[in-house]
């Protein structure tokens, strides 16, 4: 009996939820992936997928236009973990950047999102690991010239366009993602812990600096965000991922071709990492892994 | 509606659901944190038979979709914190002072201190206010485009605005707690100053844990100011307490703020000094605690000695330590009926619920 279960993967725009689902699908389509989760059938619908895809596996950017439909998936997974392995219907309703700061702003959601989406028990939450609002303080500017802080070693990648005027946009992203757990938790509890996989995109970017886990990464770019997953255990059971679905900077000049030609599949190119362990592997599939049941 | 639990309370010791006593020994009708768990529990999973609120949070756009209303996220009006006060243990902390004395910065200083980290061996829970605080915030950010940081002046009109922090102690109990601050314009506590009908207008100071009274740092670093900032704070302290609002139940702290500014001015640094013996003299019979501190919350320039946020962690121990006795003063005005709607209706829409 195949078991159905929703995740609600969200996250503002950019934060690389279209790139996790391009190279899942790339890890997973084929028969002999070396991932845990695996397909048992290809699914009836999977144009979007196949499009994500596409540009994904040549390294060309998936564009962020308003035309790019943000589709819900649902994929027939195997879980080899166990034996015989079961199988499960993952659904995948996407909520789209654009979608979660209109929620935020607003402070609305329609009726609609909170019927089909946010009863989920499970959530993919994005987050860049550089481009986000910071809101790195002058104060902090200050002690890090003292060598009191360590803001000086914070990178100024992010959409930091100077003004003096206030808009609810400008709150910090720890902050605006925070908002929705809480709203999630208040508006639609489901009488149990959800279980959270927090994925830091675009890990790549992060070589060369001292952050080596996902858990550093959290307690270092998002103090808040931290406190309030460990303090709040009986809504979120928590844990972060580091991923790079990419596997590396499209616009570092160098060109696709030079960094393809060293992967000898898909897979290889994914890099993931876990918690407290700096240890890298190539299994994209391991925060799906962290929200299944016995995850 | 009938309710299943027709006694309740948020308030630490308070045993109203055995005792149908309050813990304050006033009438159950007046006190805001029975009335307001109540109804808070009403409406927390039992099926809400009015519906009234529920037909608030379902409300048509102009697209006309069906939408819920979320939380508006910016500060709580005073019987808003009442629903979360009655979630809970609470501490309501007013802040008092005159214009620019720094009453906004000290709150908005005390949430940053949380953006990095756990703070006074506290740790961040979750927040009412998120985008409220990051308001106040916002001019002390780098990316605001400022090159010295601010913060927005509280409007003169507006009533109690009050901000909301949850937080976890880390005491062997780790203790959850709702830190309600509230902040006022200064120019209400000047007006108190000089008429005793605007000193009982604020008579919400009744239901503060703690009152902070800051004196500006900056005033005190100017000898023509200095003596007047003293004068102002003994005659906020003492206009409250012949209006009642204050009593030998309050615990007061007297803060000077801007302490970088007189770090450096030994003759200041005893002035302050002075004036804390002053007011320590004329109150402290008068009232329940009276507790002096000094603070940079946010430094021109900060230093070894004086860095972001000096003199919070102790205010906030202060002010997160357990109760030892019931410190309210009694209220004789019980809430106006339109008050009573309005906290029922947000107890409805935004049930505050503490996690098991």
């Amino acid at each position: 009996m195949t078991a159905a279960r929703t995740v609600l993967l969200c996250g503002l725009s950019g934060t690389g939820k279209s790139s996790f689902l391009a190279a899942l699908w790339g890890s997973i389509r084929n028969k002999n992936t070396s991932c845990a989760l695996a397909l048992a059938e290809l699914g009836e619908e999977r144009e979007y997928l196949e499009n994500l895809w596409r540009k994904w596996v040549r390294a060309e950017p998936i564009e962020k236009s308003a035309s790019e439909i943000v589709q819900p998936v649902e994929l027939h997974l195997l879980d080899k973990r166990s034996q015989p392995p079961p199988t499960l219907l993952l659904q995948i309703p996407d909520m789209s950047g654009e979608t979660f700061r209109e929620q935020f702003e607003s402070r609305q959601w329609t009726r609609e999102f909170e019927n089909e989406f946010a009863g989920a028990e499970s959530v993919l939450l994005f987050a860049h690991s550089v481009g986000m609002q910071e809101g790195t303080t002058l104060a902090e500017v200050q002690h890090a010239r003292l060598g009191l802080g360590n803001a000086g070693n914070k990178p100024t990648v992010g959409p930091n366009d100077k003004s003096d005027s206030w808009e609810i946009r400008r709150c910090r992203t720890q902050v605006q993602l925070i908002d929705l757990l809480q709203c999630l938790a208040r508006e639609v509890p489901i009488g149990r812990p959800r279980r959270l996989a927090f994925v830091i995109s675009a890990w790549d970017l992060l070589d060369g600096t001292p952050l080596k886990t996902p858990n550093q990464w959290l307690r270092k770019r998002m103090g808040l965000m931290e406190q309030y997953l460990a303090t709040n255990p009986s809504l979120f059971t928590a844990e972060a991922f580091g991923v790079s679905a990419q596997g590396f900077d499209y616009e570092d000049g160098k060109g696709p071709d030079t960094h393809l030609e060293g992967f000898a599949n898909s897979a290889e190119r994914v890099r993931v990492l876990c918690g407290t362990d700096p240890t890298v592997r190539h299994d994209i599939t391991e925060p799906l892994q962290w929200l299944l049941p016995g995850g | 509606m009938t309710s299943e639990l027709p006694h309740s309370c948020g308030q630490e010791q308070c045993n109203v659901r055995e005792t149908g006593s309050c813990l304050e020994g006033i009438a159950l009708e007046d006190c805001p944190h029975y009335q307001l768990a109540s109804e808070a529990e009403e409406a927390d999973g039992r099926g809400i038979e009015d519906n009234e609120g529920a037909a608030e949070a379902n409300e048509i756009d102009l697209t006309g979709t069906l939408v819920r209303e979320l939380p508006h996220g910016d500060a709580l009006t005073l019987t808003e914190a009442g629903v979360v006060s009655g979630a809970g243990p609470s501490r309501l902390i007013v802040l008092a002072g005159d214009r620019d004395c720094g009453k906004t910065t000290l709150i908005t200083s005390l949430y940053e201190s949380f953006l990095t980290g756990e703070f006074c061996d506290s740790r961040f829970a979750g927040s009412m206010t998120l985008p409220g605080f990051e308001q106040r915030a916002f001019l002390a950010r780098l990316d605001s485009g400022v090159e010295i940081a601010d913060t927005p002046r509280t409007s003169a009109a507006a009533s109690l605005l009050v901000l909301h922090l949850c937080l976890v102690t880390a005491d062997p109990d780790s203790r959850r707690l709702h830190m309600l601050l509230g902040d006022l314009s200064g120019e209400r506590y000047r007006l108190s100053r000089e008429s005793q009908a605007d000193a009982r207008e604020l008579r919400f100071l009744r239901y503060t844990d703690r009152l902070c009274l800051l004196i500006d740092g900056e005033k005190i670093a100017s000898p023509r100011e200095r003596i007047g900032a003293i004068d102002e704070a003994q005659g906020t302290l003492r206009s409250l307490l012949e209006a009642g609002v204050l009593g030998d139940k309050s615990r007061i702290d007297v803060v000077c703020s801007k302490w970088d500014l007189l770090q450096d001015d030994d003759r200041a640094a005893e002035f302050v000094e002075g004036g804390f013996a002053d007011v320590r003299e004329a109150f402290e019979n008068e009232v329940l605690e009276l507790h002096f501190g000094r603070i940079a919350a946010r430094p021109a320039q900060v230093t070894k000695d004086i860095p972001h946020g000096f003199g919070l962690d102790a205010l906030l121990r202060r002010w997160i330590s357990p109760k030892v006795s019931p410190d309210r003063i009694e209220s004789p005005l019980p809430p106006a009926r339109d008050t009573e709607r309005e906290c029922g209706r947000f107890a409805r829409r935004y049930p505050v619920k503490e996690p098991k």
